[in-house]
């Protein structure tokens, strides 16, 4: 006992721009900060309120202290009450939800039985609007009914927000399968219906988007029928082209937005490059580990700070580390929190309020705060690894910003070949520009089946606007018996439900909760979606909440139900998913240029079989277990080719991996601009040896279930892609390879550069066997900027 | 093999593909399609002959033509072992019974309604083809069907019918509620037209559930025709198989199956009239049957008149203490005694069900006999016996009484 008392010590606090100093100054840090870049401050720009605008609405903004409009809100309002759909982008915590709330709550002061619907792409991000609008009403004192409609919405209050809701905020599921196939019952809210929201535009592209292109036609539709013409208000992230976006997206011509007028103070974006701690092997600090240092400096120091992590199991790690870093005083509760899916809802909501209050100091978050949940501004955002996107990277840094002060956003990079690229090249992150958000709302499969869904809501007409072809596709609908003509009219007449049938996601929705069967009651702690369960939650597992272990003692995998205890232990589980590719069905080949180009059926398997259990730390290997969960096979199509032996031959074959690797980089990244996807549509894989080839093969296959068409497409294609791979490669001036074509050749798991061009150079010559003209005959399209489509 | 594969394929090819390709991977297999003999393009477009098949007549209405067909029963028709006329002979205040209102209109004015759909999810894409309708005459009970027979008749089809609702007083139907009413408001709203359902509508599923639920298989309407009124139907159309038929009379012109369909249509009318007779003259009845005693019982129960429910449960029980019914019933006649006060009559049916294993009676018993009658041994015991045989999430309760009763018993022992 004796020794000096352990007093709480009076820690001295230092304000950013000093942690800064030291940070760049503190001998172990500074040398591995690789880039330094600083965006000015700017000022805010305020607009006019609009002459005829309610003064209740600016009375109740006042009382907010909103005094005046920034420049874009006042540009978005007049835009809107001038009669245009608008598409607004400006940066995180810009007040962009005014934007939208403003306009729609002026239409309905001025006429009570005006409607609006609200489309968010997640029910927690609805929830969030929800109770900001609910704030704005209750200080305006005027009855304007708002209500989220999902899965959750009770039976009772379903009929209520059906004729009552001045505002309803949804999202594309519940439209897609409850709102519009039940439309007469909404009849109020579609005979009223002023404005359509769409918030986080950016996140429908691809795939996805295509399908909720499809979902918005079929919206207009219904409230054509109902003769209300709304208007689309909508807003995205910044990527590279939000205008064209929104009107593939809606159909509609729209006026973009996008000139902020918000605040912003000075902001410093570091990027940070783990040192070497083997120097034999080359191998670097682990991200994670490089985070906790950073971070801690700033935490400890009173910096706000938000830590973004690529993985749930990365989220619990991080917050562990770092509480154990800057422990709360003696008997105060924790000031460092981890935000992730599974976290319960009303978790979610304290910690949001927390960090707008600025009684929460730190959170750990996966890239669920990357979207536009309102957690006010930070001072410092920490990126464990670059995200694999410029939008996605913009978006979470975004989250640091003070008005007035300094603000600091660092990337972290961990050891893969994209993160290393952008450690050696830092301009890559400063002077490319975000991401192009593509849809393909023509896509056959896609548009078949809203075709369908649009049928059983309301006939259609022959001459109506619903893509090309429509007249002809209606007739093939006919001939399969699913619609049935009748004058100029086609209706629905099978028995099914369509909209059941079709699903705009590839991942499936449903939840596994967790269950702490422990003490005087069971209790739901978190929840977990069917991707993530078999990794996070099986037998034996040590699942991770807010940084509290439980030990899994039983998955009930029909049941979706994991039951848990606590538990202390200093050891953390992880098990690996690895996907096995198998080909079902070949459904064409066709021999070209040295090798032999297939399409066809795919299966694709996510097995979870061994799971590790890791030293907290020092992550050292402790021990092992068995994973017994039924095998996730997921049906979709594939398009491939094998080498022939004249493409083959001289190479090693660690030489060829990797020139393979290199070309299957670039393909999944050039595809989707043919494609008109987006790139996580698209999964590829490479074998040295495939089973169902017996060669060395290349395998691109999509994402979603079922496939949408495209591997036909790309197997259609082989040939321009090929040559377009050929001609980005061979064109690019960097040295051993970078993002924009065959991936960085550095780290682990990299490209030769060398291989895979000199592999493209076989695969575009023809050979003395193959017979083509080549002198001339090849049309090739025009390609794009590659490093801005990435 | 090489040149030009990137063309080879033609719109309408890809569009086969792509169809048929949707087709097998979300709806299953395509197997299941209505044969169709004839190509419908085939066709000359003429008007079906529907009334030399079926019978019935086109009539005009002010949107065009619609298909109705009328059949006429006598009164004395027998439905099972009812005649139709049973209804209007049944006792007045087993229909007020039924209402729970004094001021039910007279069963002649009602209207029986029911519908025949493509399919069963309900929305928009649900069409209602077939509509009955029975009504009474003076001498006379007639099924009036309305039958679509073109989708763009449906304003005329739904205007004939409407029209005809719109002369009843109330409407009868099995399980009308949740399916007829919503598809045919559904239908009528996408033609812009007014509702008929402005009037009272009887649903006869929910009384059945509360007056059958222990005694029947199921409460579809199917299983309580042949219960309660010894009705089986000859070559009935099974209801899976109707959206089919209608499918194959659109695409093929198939004409025959269709007088199965209506022939179904019109028993569930007949049907739906001979269970509310049935009900009617269950609800109206001084004398019940024991077994229909218990189902009134709870029937009382449920509609907040314990008084006649204790009535009918002390006649009923001594008759069907061999039922077993009897157990059921009698826990809930003590709990009934006990909330009104009648402890003592309520220990002594605790006590025999006690005897039979029934374990809630066990229970009151252990709480009479503590806080009532202070016999704290004897509630012990009974206790003891429930923590046996008790399940986990009881014990701790069960424990906790046995360990107050051993305190109660060492202070006044």
């Amino acid at each position: 006992m004796g020794g000096q008392p352990r007093e709480e010590e009076e820690t001295k606090l230092l304000p950013l721009s000093d942690v800064l100093d030291s940070l760049r100054h503190n001998a172990e840090l500074a040398q591995n900060f690789v880039a330094w870049h600083e965006l000015p401050a700017a000022e805010a720009r305020y607009g006019e309120f609009p002459a005829n605008f309610d003064p209740r609405l600016v009375e109740a903004l006042k009382n907010d202290s909103i005094e005046k409009l920034y420049t874009h809100q006042t540009d978005s309002l007049n835009a809107v009450l001038n009669g245009d759909n608008i598409v607004v982008v400006t940066p995180t915590a810009s007040g962009k939800t005014l934007c939208y709330n403003l306009p729609v709550i002026q239409s309905i002061l001025t006429d009570p039985e005006a409607r609006a619907l609200y489309l968010f792409p997640t029910k927690a991000l609805a929830q969030d609007q929800l109770s900001e609008l609910h704030g704005l009403v209750t200080r305006l004192k005027v009855d304007i009914k708002t209500f989220t409609y999902d899965g959750d919405t009770p039976g009772e209050a379903r009929r209520k927000i059906r004729s009552a809701g001045h505002i309803v905020v949804t999202n594309p599921d519940m439209l897609h399968t409850s709102i519009l196939p039940h439309h007469t019952k909404w009849i109020k809210l579609f005979e009223n219906l002023r404005y359509i929201v769409i918030d986080e535009l950016h996140q429908y592209r691809g795939v996805y988007g295509s399908h909720v292109a499809n979902l918005l036609r079929r919206l207009c539709r219904i409230t054509n029928f109902y003769r209300s013409d709304p208007q689309f208000i909508c807003c995205s992230a910044t990527i590279a082209n939000p205008k064209e976006l929104a009107e593939n997206l809606t159909a509609k011509p729209m006026t973009l937005v996008n000139d902020n007028g918000a605040p912003r103070g000075r902001k410093l974006v570091a990027i940070y490059n783990p040192p070497v701690v083997n120097r034999e092997l080359g191998i670097r600090q682990g991200a994670v580990e490089a985070v906790r240092s950073v971070a801690a400096t700033l935490l400890k120091n009173g910096v706000q700070t938000i830590v973004f992590a690529p993985s749930r199991v990365r989220v619990e790690l991080l917050l562990r580390y770092l509480r154990e870093a800057v422990p709360s005083r003696l008997g105060e509760p924790p000031k460092i929190h981890g935000y992730r899916g599974g976290y319960l809802p009303h978790e979610r909501r304290a910690v949001e309020q927390g960090l707008r209050s600025g009684e929460i100091l730190g959170v750990v978050s996966t890239n669920a705060l990357e979207l536009g949940i309102d957690i006010g501004s930070l001072e410092a955002a920490i990126l464990t690894g670059y995200p694999g996107s410029l939008a996605s990277a913009w978006q979470q840094m975004g989250r640091a910003g003070r008005r007035g002060g300094i603000a600091l956003a660092v990337i972290v990079a961990n050891s893969s070949p994209l993160n290393q690229y952008l450690a050696g090249h830092p301009a890559y992150l400063f002077a490319t520009s975000p991401e192009a958000g593509r849809i393909d709302p023509e896509n056959l499969l896609v548009r078949i089946s809203h075709i369908k869904c649009a049928a059983f809501e309301l006939p259609f007409r022959e001459n109506e606007e619903f893509g090309p072809h429509l007249k002809e596709l209606l007739e093939m609908l006919v001939d399969e018996q699913v619609l049935v003509k009748a004058g100029e009219e086609y209706h629905w007449m099978t028995e099914s439900f369509p909209a059941e049938g079709v699903s705009l996601r590839s991942a499936a929705i449903d939840n596994f909760v967790i269950i702490d069967k422990e003490g005087p009651n069971t209790r739901v702690i978190g929840e977990m979606d069917r991707v993530a369960a078999p990794v996070l939650l099986h037998d034996e597992a040590i699942y991770m909440h807010g940084a509290v272990q439980y030990h899994v003692d039983r998955l009930d995998w029909n049941e979706k139900k994991a039951y848990v205890h606590k538990v202390d232990v200093d050891y953390y589980t992880d098990a690996n998913l690895a996907v096995e590719l198998d080909v079902i069905e070949e459904f064409d080949q066709r021999q070209e240029n040295g090798c032999l180009v297939s399409h066809g059926e795919v299966m694709v398997r996510d097995v979870a079989t061994i799971f590790k259990k890791l030293k907290l730390r020092s992550n050292e290997n402790v021990g092992w277990g068995k994973i017994n969960i039924p095998e996730e096979n997921r049906h979709t199509t594939g398009y491939w080719f094998a080498l022939q032996d004249n493409i083959v031959e001289g190479q090693e074959s660690s030489v060829l991996q990797n020139g393979l690797r290199g070309v299957s980089h670039l393909l999944r990244y050039l595809a989707p601009i043919f494609l008109l996807c987006d790139p996580r549509d698209l999964r590829s894989a490479v074998r040295i040896r495939s089973p169902f080839t017996k060669r060395p093969t290349l395998f691109i296959y999509e994402n979603q279930p079922g496939g949408v068409g495209m591997a036909t497409r790309l197997f259609e294609m082989h040939d321009k892609l090929l040559r377009a791979a050929y001609e980005v490669a061979s064109g690019c001036s960097c040295g051993d390879g970078c993002p924009g074509c065959v991936g960085p050749g550095i780290g682990a798991d990299s490209v030769s550069k060398e291989a895979s061009l000199r592999l493209l150079e076989r695969l575009v010559t023809p050979t003395a066997s193959a017979v083509r003209s080549t002198a001339g005959s090849s049309t090739q399209a025009p390609i794009h900027d590659p490093s801005a489509n990435l | 093999m090489s040149m030009g594969q990137k063309n080879s394929f033609s719109l309408r090819e890809r569009l086969q593909h792509a169809v048929q390709q949707h087709l097998v991977s979300v709806s299953g297999s395509s197997s299941d399609k209505p044969e169709a003999n004839v190509a419908p393009a085939d066709l000359p477009d003429t008007r079906p002959p529907l009334a030399e098949v079926l019978g019935g007549e086109w009539v005009e209405t002010e949107h065009g033509p619609t298909f109705i067909h009328d059949e006429e029963f006598p009164l004395t028709h027998l439905h099972g072992k009812l005649p139709l006329n049973a209804l209007l002979s049944a006792p007045r205040n087993g229909l007020k019974n039924l209402f729970q209102s004094s001021t039910a209109a007279p069963a002649h004015t009602y209207g029986f309604f029911d519908i025949e759909t493509t399919g069963l999810s309900g929305g928009t894409g649900t069409y209602c083809f077939l509509a009955a309708l029975g009504t009474f005459a003076s001498t006379t009970f007639r099924v009036r069907q309305y039958f679509l027979a073109d989708v763009l008749q449906e304003r005329a089809f739904l205007t004939a019918l409407a029209r005809d609702l719109q002369q009843c007083t109330t409407l009868v139907t099995y399980n009308g509620r949740c399916f007829d009413q919503p598809c045919i408001e559904t239908r009528l709203l996408l033609s812009r037209l007014p509702s008929p359902f402005d009037r009272p509508h009887l649903d006869l599923l929910y009384p059945m559930r509360r007056l059958y639920r222990d005694r029947l298989e199921s409460c579809r309407l199917g299983c309580a025709e042949t219960e309660l009124l010894g009705f089986e139907r000859v070559d009935d159309v099974p209801g899976w198989q109707v959206p089919t038929i209608y499918f194959d009379y659109l695409r093929a012109r198939r004409l025959s199956p269709l007088r199965g369909v209506l022939r179904h249509n019109r028993d569930d009318i007949l049907s739906t009239l001979g269970v509310l007779a049935h009900l009617v003259e269950m609800l109206g009845a001084t004398e019940p049957a024991p077994d229909d005693a218990l189902a009134l019982a709870r029937w009382w129960e449920g509609a907040a008149r314990p008084d006649r429910a204790c009535d009918l449960y002390s006649r009923a029980l001594p008759a069907m203490e061999s039922s077993g019914r009897w157990a059921r019933a009698a826990e809930r006649y003590a709990l009934l005694l006990k909330r009104a006060g009648e402890r003592e009559e309520a220990c002594g049916l605790w006590w025999r069900l006690w005897e039979r294993g029934c374990r809630p009676a066990g229970l009151e018993l252990a709480k009479h006999l503590e806080h009532r009658a202070h016999e704290f041994a004897a509630a012990k015991t009974i206790a003891q016996h429930l923590l046996e045989t008790a399940e986990e999430p009881e014990r701790p309760a069960l424990a906790h009484r046995i360990a107050r009763l051993e305190r109660k018993q060492q202070k006044n022992g």
